[in-house]
């Protein structure tokens, strides 16, 4: 029996120790670099939470946040009540076509971040995009939506909503078919109506699935820095710099590792809280 | 005789068109864009069927290294494919089989990353770090090192979910059959998990295809780009000529689509067997 359990550790081994190698414990390096000097890739010497007092001062950091949290739950809203919808809508329809449909809904999802985020910024261009040359043909007044603040923020939003609904609504979809049709059954029998049906038996019974969704597509949002960096480098005027966008630019572009990697250990303290909510909703499932 | 053909309710054919025009716009209006000369993109009033196609992007582009980085996401995404379902599948054997506390919590660590490892971009800096201090940037294994790490969790989730619907009825007789215990967990249990295997190989590849932040951060050396750094470059190296930047999109998006079409449906039912069920 001993032996037996030895061979168990060493197959999982591979797994856990590229897990823990490269995905746990440089949180933890991370951590001990922020209280340090760092420059030049070399640790200096010990400055508390000088890193962290730098980085709450710094008001581009913080207006970051602000702007992250913002883009991620309007985005996050937007994509949820949509694919809520289009799940309520999928689930009535059977067969190929209803395969059809999903993956016609699920396009976005799998479409990479850069592809999305370059091909709507073509689309949206001033000069030369589709929308623009349908506005002027229509003879309405034309969108500069890559010049100003608001509507690239919208824009932004739109693109992080686009790509999620459909997965939204497959998880959803997947919460719909196992309700038991004996249970919608008994409330039609009862004489419930379609919303009474929906919010009191229909929701409450797929709770998990949406929580999921909401918790993936969240901490999806929140650390999607792609998007806005290719859709319009964060800009203009810094509308679009999300917190994810600021973590790379403070590394990359300013090379200020030092409040990077301060902020790092913000970001993943904040993606921490978030995955402490999957853990327990992945107990619940597994119930 | 009555006719059984369905009713399609004019309201669903809207929403379908809406859907359909809402998703397939970008990549249509790319295709286009590719296609067309640099004065038919540029041209007024707008061209959308209009045009002569020509290929002239797509060849400009892989004149530019574009084919080399595309090789060599495709030889990265095989790589990452190849070691993570292996790994994926000897942990996930593990893990069904091998009770203990130590493993309990082996397993909470796996199920942390799959959400870890899908806000990755936290983790840019700390593996920049890292992964300089060990020298480990620019070299050809860097990027396949992190793809596969980066999809192991959520392939060794939907391995161990294939494993558990395997009885265990049929790995007693392979032993009262005589079989050795590595035959049983390196031969039998993948092939007999062969359906699941195949759905996580899906996810990886897709994991590692679109990845980007991380593969434009740890590479810089042009000849191990990745295809979406590639696709990003185009953007920087010439400005805004958007004929090969869209020629670019297309190219990456292939093998994307050509999944897709083929095994779009086993992709939904790992999305909801691999994100839902316990």
């Amino acid at each position: 029996m001993r032996r037996n359990k030895w061979i168990g550790y060493m197959l999982v081994s591979p797994a856990v120790l590229l897990i823990f190698g490269l995905m746990i414990s440089p949180i933890f390096y991370t951590g001990y670099i922020s209280l340090h000097k760092f420059a030049n890739l070399q640790i200096g010497k010990f400055v508390s939470f000088n890193n962290y007092l730098k980085l709450l001062s710094d008001r581009s950091v913080m207006n970051s946040i602000g702007t992250g949290l913002e883009i991620t739950f309007l985005a996050l809203s937007c994509a949820m009540f949509f694919g809520i919808l289009a799940s309520l809508w999928l689930h009535s329809k059977r067969g190929t076509q209803a395969n059809l449909l999903q993956l016609l809904c699920l396009i976005p999802w799998f479409t990479s971040l850069i592809i999305s985020a370059l091909n709507w910024r073509w689309i949206v261009n001033t000069d030369y995009g589709l929308l623009n040359s349908i506005l002027k043909n229509m003879g309405v007044p034309i969108v500069q939506i890559l010049e100003s603040t608001a509507l690239s923020f919208l824009m932004v939003s739109f693109i992080m909503a686009w790509r999620t609904t459909g997965y939204i609504m497959i998880l959803v979809l997947s919460g719909l078919k196992s309700l038991s049709e004996e249970m919608l059954e008994a409330a039609k029998v009862d004489g419930a109506s379609y919303l009474q049906t929906l919010f009191h038996i229909k929701f409450p019974n797929i709770r998990s699935q949406i929580i999921l969704a909401f918790i993936m597509i969240t901490l999806a949002n929140l650390n999607n820095s792609t998007i806005p960096l290719a859709f319009n480098n964060g800009g203009p005027a810094g509308a679009t710099t999300t917190v994810a966008l600021k973590l790379y630019t403070l590394g990359f572009a300013d090379l200020d590792f030092g409040k990077g990697s301060a902020l790092s250990v913000l970001m993943l303290l904040i993606n921490l809280l978030i995955i402490v909510f999957y853990m327990r909703s992945m107990r619940y499932e597994k119930v | 005789m009555k006719r059984c053909k369905p009713k399609i309710r004019t309201v669903d054919l809207f929403v379908v068109l809406f859907i359909g025009f809402l998703n397939l716009t970008p990549m249509i209006w790319a295709l286009l864009t590719s296609l067309k000369t640099e004065q038919d993109i540029y041209a007024y009033p707008i061209k959308v069927f209009n045009f002569i196609p020509t290929l002239g992007h797509y060849r400009f582009i892989l004149n530019n290294r574009f084919g080399q980085a595309f090789m060599n996401s495709i030889l990265y995404s095989v790589v990452a494919i190849v070691c993570s379902i292996a790994v994926a599948s000897m942990a996930g054997y593990a893990f069904s089989r091998y009770k203990s506390k130590f493993m309990s919590f082996l397993f909470v660590l796996v199920v942390f990353g799959i959400p870890l490892a899908s806000g990755s971009n936290a983790l840019i800096i700390p593996n920049y770090i890292v992964f300089t201090k060990f020298g480990i940037v620019n070299k050809f294994y860097t990027l396949p090192l992190i793809y596969i790490t980066y999809n192991l969790p959520m392939a060794i989730w939907i391995a161990l979910g294939g494993i558990r619907s395997i009885p265990y009825e049929i790995e007693e007789a392979a032993i009262i059959d005589s079989c050795s215990k590595r035959y049983i967990i390196f031969n039998l249990i993948p092939r007999m998990n062969k359906p699941a295997l195949a759905c996580a190989a899906l996810f990886v590849f897709i994991g590692a295809w679109n990845e980007y932040i991380v593969s434009a951060v740890l590479i810089t050396s042009p000849q191990y780009r990745a295809i979406q750094v590639a696709v990003y470059d185009f953007m920087g190296y010439f400005g805004f000529q958007w004929g090969p930047l869209m020629a670019a999109t297309i190219l990456a998006l292939l093998p994307i689509l050509v999944l897709f079409s083929f095994l779009g449906r086993q992709l939904i039912s790992g999305m909801t067997a691999g994100a839902v069920k316990g």
